[in-house]
């Protein structure tokens, strides 16, 4: 069997696993509820798994392995902070809030949380808007990455490969909703685990061992197995917090938070997740060994898959190639539900209230419709930029991470524990947040800092300030959040 | 001087990091089961 055909069985496989999944929980689906938060009914171990594949993509894989392979180990630092202030923090800081307070406040998006929590209609149009924006930026990037691995290891065209990926996310998001995505990424967080262990052995076991590796990468640099090493505490330490720290103001990983059945599920959530987490681990290390294996790479983000085709066998590679793309997908796939409610719920704004009209099985239908053509709308409009991406865009992916988690990051955090925080100080701290990371991209970078810390920074200081400068929230609101009263 | 499997003690640290946090998310959930039974808590 030649390598294309063995490449071709496992990725059609998948597929068909993946549509069969979307096309089963499309039947499941009955109204906007279980389109966007799967009728708050999911359980410890999806919740936890689907979390991880949201949280790495194919971008992370690759790009981290690429970290490793210019900087070494210290970049196991990034992983360790991905575990601890990624996962496990961000699951016992915000998991039992944010579940508490989006069922009180009756909402199921971000932005329709924030505009609930403070009382603004202002702060919910502003984050929806950058949600839309950014995602579909950040989802551009996902896209491109997958094709470009898929080009690199299968040899097929980058366009072939994007619209393939892209089309198969489409049918299964927009079937299914977000049980489709949670159920996949569930099963793709356990494929990326194997593909990623597979590469990380067979890597090692070329170099010797753990101990050899890092004895081979102290000769080629000692700098390369130190912390901070080659690549300098301020590097090291700003993409550490963002890829961790900006976990907490990512709407597609806190919507986990609130499509638990229950908050007794962040128990055996929280072990999971971390455990899970753990495998970030993998290919920063991996990265750092094929430093060893391929000494004189020009592009380090061709490090993991020529990495895959030098130490794995066909069938391996095919499996590796599975997890990469399944990296890629569930985050994909996690965007899109995202993108669908900021344009269905929030941006158009919740029309029965507005009418007046009671629901019934009719409004569901069509609420589930409407959920159905916006995520594909929002997937097309992707997958058409990433079909020829313009530069610029390519530049602004660089920082959609950063921007969307300087935006949403405080609103939502002090929106769960500080009561005095009101709709003007969000609004405030959301432009100032976002305008300060962009800016500071656009400005280079200044002493290496990833316009992220800035953003975030300045977010919080606004929010803080125009918040004690104003009037407080209104009371009933307040109670009605904290569930203040309830019997 | 290098620790443990060749790693610098500032780099291992990083996977010490990891384990520990492991054992965090165990500590809490444990915690918060023993807390939810005594207070008839963990909302359905």
């Amino acid at each position: 069997m030649s390598n294309m055909a063995v490449y071709s069985t496992v990725l059609a496989a998948y597929i068909v696993v993946l549509v069969a999944m979307g096309i089963l929980m499309g039947r499941r689906t009955r109204n906007a509820e279980d389109f966007y938060i799967g009728g708050r009914q999911i359980g410890p171990w999806v919740t936890a798994f689907s979390f991880v594949a949201a949280y790495f993509s194919s971008v992370v894989i690759v790009g981290g392995g690429a970290f490793g392979y210019r900087f070494g180990m210290s970049t196991l630092w990034v992983a360790a902070s991905n575990v601890l202030i990624g996962c496990t923090l961000a699951w016992i800081v915000l998991g039992r809030r944010l579940w508490e307070f989006t069922k009180r406040l009756d909402t199921m998006t971000i932005p329709g949380f924030i505009g609930k929590r403070y009382g603004s209609r202002e702060a919910e149009v502003f984050s929806a808007i950058i949600v839309f924006v950014f995602m579909i930026v950040y989802n551009v990037s996902v896209l491109v990455g997958m094709g470009r691995i898929m080009e690199g290891l299968m040899g097929i065209p980058y366009t072939t490969a994007v619209i393939v990926a892209g089309l198969i996310i489409l049918i299964y998001v927009s079937i299914g909703g977000y049980l489709a995505v949670v159920w996949t990424s569930f099963v793709q967080a356990w494929i990326m685990l194997f593909g990623l262990f597979l590469l990380a052995f067979a890597a090692l076991a070329r170099v010797g061992g753990l101990t050899a590796a890092n004895i081979q990468l102290a000769a080629i640099d000692p700098g390369l197995v130190t912390t901070p090493g080659v690549w300098g505490w301020s590097g090291l330490t700003s993409y550490a917090l963002i890829v961790s720290l900006g976990v907490w103001g990512m709407p597609q990983l806190l919507v986990r938070f609130y499509s638990m059945k229950s908050t007794r599920v962040l128990r055996l959530g929280v072990v999971l997740a971390t455990l899970g987490g753990a495998m970030a681990i993998l290919p920063y290390m991996t990265g750092a060994i094929s430093r060893i294996l391929l000494p004189t790479l020009e592009n380090p983000d061709l490090a993991i898959p020529k990495l895959a085709q030098l130490v794995l066998n066909p069938w391996g590679g095919a499996i590796f190639m599975a997890g990469v793309m399944a990296a890629g997908m569930s985050t994909f796939a996690s965007v899109l539900i995202i993108v669908s409610g900021a344009i269905t719920r929030d941006l158009r704004g919740n029309q029965e209230d507005r009418k007046g009209r009671k629901r019934g099985p009719q409004s569901d239908r069509r609420d589930v419709m409407i959920g159905r053509v916006a995520s594909l709308a929002a997937g097309l409009i992707s997958l058409v930029i990433a079909y020829r991406p313009p530069g610029l865009v390519l530049v602004i992916t660089a920082f959609a991470w950063a921007v969307i988690a300087s935006a949403c990051l405080w609103p939502v955090v002090l929106g769960v524990y500080w009561k005095r925080a009101n709709g003007a100080g969000v609004l405030s701290s959301m432009i100032a947040g976002t305008v300060v990371a962009l800016g500071w991209m656009i400005a280079g970078k200044p002493f290496g800092i990833h316009g992220f810390i800035p953003g975030v920074f300045i977010s919080l200081v606004v929010l803080i300030v125009v918040s004690l400068m104003t009037p407080p929230p209104d009371a009933a609101l307040i109670s009605r959040a904290w569930g203040e009263g309830e019997v | 001087m290098t620790g443990p499997f060749g790693f610098s003690w500032g780099t291992f640290a990083a996977l010490l990091v990891v384990a520990g946090t492991v054992l965090l998310a165990i500590v809490w959930a444990v915690m918060t089961a023993m807390r939810d039974d005594d207070t008839g808590g963990g909302d359905e």
